[in-house]
């Protein structure tokens, strides 16, 4: 679908002549005040006597183009650091942190007069050039967007704009050319794995559920997503819902499943809203109910709002809590195929997966299968956060590599200013809690399912961390531990416990009180919770530990053995003083001290208070003049 | 059937069987706690992983079915590991202690809790079998002991430590009397075995050697034996008619003492050791050290040890009026105690203070009282005198150190010295141990530490070939319990020696809240109401110094029952049958290898009969789910997540606010003592539980039921373990009602009754045993009395051609459609909730109002609406008491048809079927002059004078009928 080069478009079905103005409205941006964009331009707009269509339907009654603006609001665009974008058509102008005030001049400039207006424009932060198109941006340049690419352009709200580009017609061609077999072979030649983390190949799934004998199957849709720093089955839902639906449908048909659910974490409420508003849209189009698509099949979805326990996320957990249960694995199998949901075979896909599935359909297996690497076929969502320039929803073939990944795209590693750090590099955390850290060593690595598997690592839900030379190591891994060992659903022995002990070694030797037979401990008992968990979340929690120990081992042992922190980040193991020398006394730093416990006149160099002083390192961040020394 | 293997060993099993229930059926124990037969795997213990070939990791044998070709191995080094593992993670958040600390630290681990628990029941003489066990002497030690039981008694949390030494001496000096407690002697050996020494240690090894069934010589250097008992204990603490009482009892099975024979003249160990199976030697540490001291004036000179023993063979040496005692120990109070007692002024000098004495705070006190006066940081260095009499003493002034490796503060020289008129000095400092006799044995390498005391193995005492050496010989001086522990491991040692055995047996695991009772919370202990120590009474003593009268008295027995309910009973009530402690044991688990927090909770003491003590939960999940999944009220889930995630009633709530229906099938499969049963016996001990198997009588159900005792008390009911007829199910008035019945009255009661009105009604109940209704139809016909009784109900299953619809157990398994009609028994339901478990149809009519009726298929509230379908073995149950006639009559027409249909006849009475034949009237009403009631109380009597008899359920015995129409004895 996606032309080379191309980012986002206009829709097709709009006139020539009229110009569009399209605001992105995923939670990033609105959180950055996206909404108040948008009224803004309503109102520069209307000032200047524009008709402002803001749907489809509203667009096809403009009568004169010219006398029209097209103010459109659209999925999330991925540049979320940047936020709010506003894109102007035809011309493609694309404009970052767009405040309400903002919208005037591009009204006045850019939309009448077709002016540029520089301050509002990408610039690149290495080159310093300025962007004008999404295509000149590294942050897109570097993508391959085309399960995102709707979500950046389509009107989330209306399945107008779903149809109008050209939703549910691979739903539409399964319904009416093919057959179930037929189906779950072609996902099955696409390659298509499980995007929920652990790859496993959803072909297979599928006709596994398709092989029982059941009066009653049902599809479900993993939208738990859970992981610390992992938005991108919300985006997707948020963006491009009718897609989500879509995909279900055609799950559905493969197995004969008459109904659905979607598990959205309630914590996701804009996504639980317009997944609603999708569902309601479809039945009123008779795409979903009784006589689904008209072809005399049922298909109905329920959505159903996680209360927010990460294990849910779990297949067997998640169908306990729509049962009404408390949300807790069972064993492995019966697999969910063969006894899932209610007793009853069923699919469990993630967001990610369904919303693929349509476009397979529509590219076609081999087409599909050009991209990514052979075992892993096609384009893997990353939410790209960190020590990084460019934060936020990235896609990328899942051959691409780390190197691209956070220098081309992400821009590059930066300090905790946002500043550009050249060797600030020290290690991606992948996968989130039950992924792994890799280092400058795995810069080239491919990130397809089965090369991160092969170092210990997991694509998991598809968290990025980037971390610079800043960040401790041993406080990432007790960080992840605290998340899940807060997380274990309590079942099973080694991860309800053997997690918490794993936590308080770390958080001993965070202390400083850390002995050298820590590691061995740390290293036995991780390899015993990894073969004697129940579930995944169990199976998976000691990977960050296992990995920063691997690659940062000489990090710990400078904890246990100088009882101190090389990142500077334990505040057990750490002091902070202020050279009398640098010091301009600009007062900065004792604003910012939590304890009051530097004290000093202005324009006079300042003092800490060691007995005061909680080590917490906010002078030493926020000092401009490099004062405040670390030891 | 297929193939698989199973440690390396092709084995044949059903499909479909779990590697847990093959390895069963080959002999392979398989350690589990989660695992609920009857129910799905639920994976959460992990303690049951074995490895599979070519799968990651471990897989739990519980939750993994057997394919053709698997190749398991359920025993390796790894395996071991893992589980291990698990067991230890466990243990990390155990808190709990599995033995009581008073016993974990009296060295001898006398089984205190179960004794003290006994006293408080009024059961002594089984204290004292139950003392004895572990300890041979009681009334000797129950006086003289310094009890380090009381030093770690967790009452002192709450207020004092409960005066454990005092209650077994109480318990104990029943045996002054007529009784006295001597075991089954077991059948001989023919082994012999000689012991040197008849102090506490080699007394004690020949009191459980002559119980084993061997042959046991002691001999005694001595006239009279006891050892430092008897030349050391002064009379005023320990009479020796006590004494000589104690050890005639102990000699009763055969233990021979052989007096006057002295190691190195008259006996030689060599010589011992060829003409014996075994030799023990307790020779105990009796010389008096040496105290170098300038001018030593001889006359003047005593040693503690000679001191004493010279006073208890009645040869007192003449002392002088103003003596000096040197020692801070319980020999120096001794002797200063005796010396007062022989008419003189006594000070005791010592070189520390009060507080680093080694002597008992309470013997301290008890010298003060009779006027001893003590000295501290003094220490004598010269004896002043003339032609060998002393007439002063120089003593030097000490001051207190740094601490020592005892953690005391060492005392220092001053210099600084002064005088004191004294005319003998008893020095009473330390003791040692005297061989002599060694240099006379030739070729062997008896090992010996510097202090001349026998290198022997603490757990054995094995010191040479066949040679075991314990007591003060041992340890050097020491205390009387101490020797008692080194005689007792000796015996257990040297028996399993002479039958060819390990003689090391492995310390059980013992699961402990602290290493030390103060390193507890008292917080935890705050609920405890304050109850005060009580103190045994002491002659007075200006009367006491006058003699050498036993000076502390003993509890009275209704004092002894106050003190000992003071007991918290710190150990666990299952500490016998925990599953966590046994694996433990088997796996070598070490509690302390994963140290970390210890998620704490205050125990749930609400409900009347069920007992939830968190801090012992292991998650194991399986009284959540036969709660749900079985029993249907659900009153049980996790709360939580991660480690803090904890096991209770919804929302952190209390027990009794729950829907618990008192079942307590929770109780039974939870695998520590996190759900214990509660009863109305303040004490309830399983260290002194018998076990009998018997038949419920609540009910014409009759389900398998064991029941615990201790003695003649009525302590709890369970069902049997491994039966198939009401499984692991009884109901709440099998398990709890014994509870409210009074049990005084029994069978036998009715033919005592004498001079009844001739127009006497005697009620008969269908609760009695066949033999009881002969039994009382008997005695109405002698007496002239009319049988009648009230409930009983007619029932189409008494007719004989209704006979073959009879159901049995074996019915109930078969059924593939299981209809319950109206109320019944709660063991019937479990039943048939776990046979629609195994794919039967579970259908209810009329069913009571509670969350049992989400557990069924359909619930008709019609017997008209439903119809025996596509049920091949239907098999309809209902109560004959609770069901209305017209509702029975439509019973048994809808099954008239169905040749296979089977129906149980529930009755809330054991004896429906026997009581039948007997044809008593029934009344509606019971109206009449006289009315003897006999069992289950009719609710409407109307009469002058009622005499109640009511039935003992758990007394009764005989033949009944039951509701399958089988004959039970029970």
């Amino acid at each position: 679908m996606s032309e080379q080069g191309i980012i986002f478009r206009q829709n097709s079905r709009v006139p020539d002549g009229l110009q569009t103005i399209t605001v992105c409205t995923g939670t990033g941006c609105l959180a950055s005040g996206a909404a108040e964009v948008i009224n803004a331009f309503r109102k520069a707009l209307a000032e200047h006597g524009f008709e402002v269509p803001e749907s489809l339907a509203e667009v096809q009654k403009v009568k004169t183009p010219e006398q029209a603006k097209f103010l459109k609001k659209s999925g999330c665009q991925g540049l979320c650091a940047m936020g709010p974008l506003v894109t102007v058509w035809p011309s493609g102008t694309f404009y970052v942190h767009v405040k309400p005030a903002d919208a005037r001049r591009i009204v006045e400039k850019t939309i009448l007069k077709g002016e540029l207006i520089p301050d509002l424009l990408y610039k690149d932060p290495i080159s310093k050039e300025s962007c004008i198109r999404t295509e000149e941006i590294r942050f897109y340049a570097g993508q391959k967007r085309q399960v995102l690419e709707a979500s950046g352009n389509l009107d989330p709200n209306s399945i107008e704009d779903y149809i109008a580009s050209g939703g549910y017609r691979a739903l539409r061609r399964v319904y009416t050319e093919m057959e179930p077999a037929s189906l779950c072979r072609l996902i099955r030649d696409a390659g298509l794995r499980g995007r929920g983390g652990a790859g496993f190949p959803t072909g297979k799934k599928w006709e596994l559920a398709r092989l029982q004998e059941s009066d009653k199957k049902y599809v479900i849709c993993n939208a738990d997503e859970g992981d610390p720093g992992a938005f991108m089955d919300r985006s997707i839902i948020e963006g491009n819902p009718h897609a989500v639906i879509e995909g279900m449908m055609i799950a559905a048909y493969a197995i004969s499943a008459d109904e659905g659910y979607v598990y959205v974490r309630a914590e996701y409420p804009l996504a639980v809203r317009r997944m609603r508003q999708a569902i309601a849209d479809a039945m009123g189009a008779e795409i979903l109910g009784k006589n689904a698509f008209g072809k005399g099949k049922s298909f109905g979805i329920t959505l159903v709002e996680g209360a927010g326990a990460f294990v849910c996320g779990e297949e067997t957990a998640l169908m306990a809590s729509i049962e009404g249960k408390r949300g807790m694995p069972r064993l492995k199998p019966p697999y969910p195929a063969v006894r899932g949901l209610f007793g009853k075979p069923t699919v469990i896909n993630n967001v990610e997966t369904l919303v693929t599935v349509p476009l397979i359909i529509r590219l076609g297996p081999d087409a599909y299968r050009k991209g990514g690497s052979p075992d892993s076929p096609g384009t893997k969502i990353f939410a790209l956060t960190g020590h990084v320039i460019n934060t936020g929803l990235i896609e990328v073939p899942m051959n691409t590599t780390l190197r691209q990944v956070i220098f081309d795209i992400g821009g590059g590693v930066c300090d905790e200013q946002g500043r550009l750090w050249e060797d600030g590099f020290k290690a991606v955390q992948i996968g989130g809690p039950s992924g792994a850290c890799l280092t400058k060593e795995h810069f080239d690595l491919s990130l397809d399912f089965d090369s991160l598997q092969g170092i210990g690592a997991m694509v998991g839900s598809g968290g990025m961390v980037v971390m610079n030379k800043d960040t401790c190591m041993v406080s990432i891994a007790a960080y992840f531990m605290q998340f899940t060992q807060n997380e274990s659903c309590g079942k099973c022995t080694f991860c309800r416990i053997g997690t918490k002990r794993m936590l308080e070694i770390l958080e001993r030797i965070r202390k400083g009180e850390g002995i050298p037979e820590d590691l061995q401990k740390l290293e036995a008992l991780a390899e015993q919770i990894i073969a004697s968990s129940l579930c995944g979340l169990g199976k998976t929690a000691p990977n960050p530990v296992l990995s920063t120990l691997r690659y940062f081992r000489d990090e710990y042992r400078a904890h246990i053995e100088e009882k101190r922190c090389p990142a500077g980040a334990c505040q057990a193991l750490v002091n902070f003083s202020i050279d009398s020398k640098a010091c301009t006394g600009c007062t900065l730093c004792a604003r910012n001290c939590p304890v009051n416990a530097i004290s000093g006149s202005p324009k006079q160099a300042h003092l800490i208070d060691p007995d005061v002083c909680i080590s917490c390192g906010a002078c030493y961040r926020v000092c401009k003049f490099n004062a405040v020394i670390r030891s | 059937m297929i193939k698989i293997k199973l440690n390396n060993k092709e084995v044949a099993c059903r499909k479909n069987q779990t590697i847990l229930e093959v390895a069963r059926d080959h002999g392979i124990s398989i350690p589990t706690l989660c695992h609920e037969p009857g129910l799905d795997a639920y994976g959460s213990c992990w303690v049951c992983s074995v490895k599979v070939e070519g799968v990651k990791g471990f897989v739990t044998s519980c939750g993994t079915r057997v394919q053709p070709g698997m190749s398991v191995i359920t025993d390796s080094p790894e395996v071991h590991k893992a589980r291990k593992t698990a067991l230890e993670l466990l243990l990390s958040n155990h808190y709990a202690d599995c033995d009581a600390p008073c016993m974990i630290a009296c060295p001898d681990h006398v089984d205190i809790q179960t004794y003290v628990s006994l006293i408080a029941n009024g059961k002594e003489k089984e204290a004292v079998e139950v003392i004895k066990r572990n300890l041979p002497l009681p009334m000797s030690v129950g006086r003289i002991c310094p009890a380090f039981c009381e030093k770690e008694c967790r009452r002192i949390l709450v207020d004092e430590p409960v005066a454990i030494r005092q209650l077994k001496r109480c318990a104990a000096d029943l045996e002054l009397g007529d009784w006295c407690y001597v075991p089954q002697r077991q059948p001989e050996t023919g082994k012999r075995v000689a012991l040197i020494g008849a102090g506490p240690a080699g007394l004690s090894c020949g009191y459980y050697l002559s119980n084993a069934g061997h042959e046991v010589d002691v001999f005694e250097t001595a006239q009279k034996a006891g050892g430092w008992l008897r030349y050391g204990i002064p009379e005023y603490r320990l009479p020796k008619k006590v004494l000589d009482r104690e050890i005639e009892i102990m000699c009763r099975n055969g233990m021979k003492i052989h007096y006057g024979k002295t190691l190195g003249k008259d006996l030689f160990l060599h010589k011992l050791k060829r003409d014996y199976d075994a030799v023990f030697v307790g020779i105990g540490a009796q010389l008096g050290a040496a105290m170098t001291i300038k001018g030593e004036l001889p006359g003047a000179l005593f040693s503690g040890v000679d001191y004493l023993r010279a006073v208890a063979t009645g040869a007192a040496p003449a002392i002088g009026k103003n003596v000096a005692v040197v020692g801070g120990g319980d020999t120096a109070i001794d002797c200063a105690r005796t010396a007062l007692r022989q008419g003189a002024d006594v000070t005791v000098l010592y070189r520390r203070t009060r507080k680093e004495m080694p002597a008992e705070t309470y013997e301290v006190e008890a010298a003060e009282a009779e006027g001893v006066r003590f000295v501290f940081l003094a220490a004598p260095v010269e004896m002043l005198g003339k032609h060998g009499r002393m007439d002063n003493l120089r003593i030097e002034k000490m001051r207190l150190g740094e601490a020592d490796s005892s953690g005391r503060r060492r005392p220092e020289a001053t210099g600084e010295t002064y005088v004191q008129a004294f005319d003998t000095l008893i020095t009473a400092v330390s003791q040692e141990v005297d061989v002599t006799w060694l240099k006379l044995e030739k070729g062997e390498d008896y090992r010996l530490t510097s202090k001349n005391t026998a290198i022997s193995d603490e757990a054995t005492m094995h010191w040479h070939d066949n040679v075991f050496a314990g007591g003060d010989f041992r340890r050097g001086p020491a205390t009387a319990i101490e020797a008692v522990a080194d005689g007792k491991r000796a015996a257990i040692a040297i028996d399993r020696f002479l039958r060819g055995k390990i003689m090391e047996s492995r310390p059980h695991f013992n699961s402990r809240k602290a290493d030390k009772t103060r390193d507890i919370d008292t917080e935890e202990f705050s609920h405890i109401p304050k109850k005060v120590r009580l103190k045994a009474n002491e002659l007075d003593p200006g009367y006491r110094i006058k003699g050498s009268e036993e000076v502390e008295q003993s509890f009275g027995p209704k004092e002894a029952r106050e003190e000992a309910e003071r007991c918290l009973e710190c150990g666990c009530m299952v500490n016998t049958s925990c599953l966590l402690r046994k694996y433990a044991d088997e796996y070598g688990a070490d509690q302390d290898h994963f140290s970390g927090i210890v998620d704490k909770h205050p125990i749930d003491d609400t409900h009347p009969f069920i007992l939830r003590d968190p801090n012992k939960c292991i998650h194991c999940g399986r009284c959540i789910r036969v709660c749900a999944e079985i029993q249907g009220p659900a009153v049980l889930g996790y709360i939580y997540r991660g480690f803090s995630t904890l096991v209770g009633p919804e929302l952190g709530g209390r027990l009794d606010e729950t829907a618990c229906s008192s079942c307590g099938k929770c109780i039974d499969v939870c695998p520590t003592g996190a759900l214990l049963a509660k009863t109305k016996h303040y004490k309830n001990n399983p260290g002194f539980w018998e076990v009998k198997s018997t038949r419920c009588t609540e009910c014409g159900a009759a389900c398998f039921v064991d029941i615990y005792r201790a003695g003649t008390t009525l302590l709890q009911v369970k069902p049997v373990e491994d039966n198939n007829y009401n499984q692991l199910n009884i109901c709440y008035k099998g398990r709890f009602s014994w509870q409210s019945e009074d049990l005084k009255f029994t069978a036998e009661s009715l033919l005592k009754l004498k001079d009844i009105p001739a127009d006497t009604l005697l009620h008969l109940s269908p609760k009695m045993t066949n033999a009881m209704l002969n039994d009382a139809l008997g005695f109405a016909a002698k007496n002239g009395l009319s049988c009648v009784t009230t409930e009983f109900v007619a029932d189409p299953s008494d007719i004989p051609e209704n006979a073959f619809r009879i159901a049995s157990m074996n019915d109930l398994d078969a059924a593939d459609e299981i209809v319950l009609i109206g109320e019944l028994n709660a063991m019937l339901l479990a039943r048939a909730r776990i046979a629609r478990l195994g794919g039967a149809r579970l259908i209810l009519i009329a069913p009571p109002a509670g969350p049992y009726r989400r557990l069924a298929d359909a619930v008709f509230e019609n017997i008209a609406d439903y119809e025996i379908g596509a049920a091949n073995k239907p098999l309809l149950l209902y109560n004959r008491e609770r069901c209305k006639a017209e509702l029975k009559q439509r019973i048994w027409e809808k099954i008239k048809d169905c040749p296979n249909a089977r129906v149980w006849v529930n009755s809330d009475y054991l004896n429906s079927r026997g009581f039948a034949k007997y044809n008593i009237p029934v009344l509606e009403e019971l109206s009449a002059k006289h009315v003897i009631l006999y069992g289950p109380t009719p609710e409407r009597v109307n009469a002058g004078k009622i005499y109640r008899l009511p039935l003992n359920a758990f007394a009764v015995k005989g033949l009944a009928y039951s509701d399958t129409g089988e004959k039970i004895r029970f």
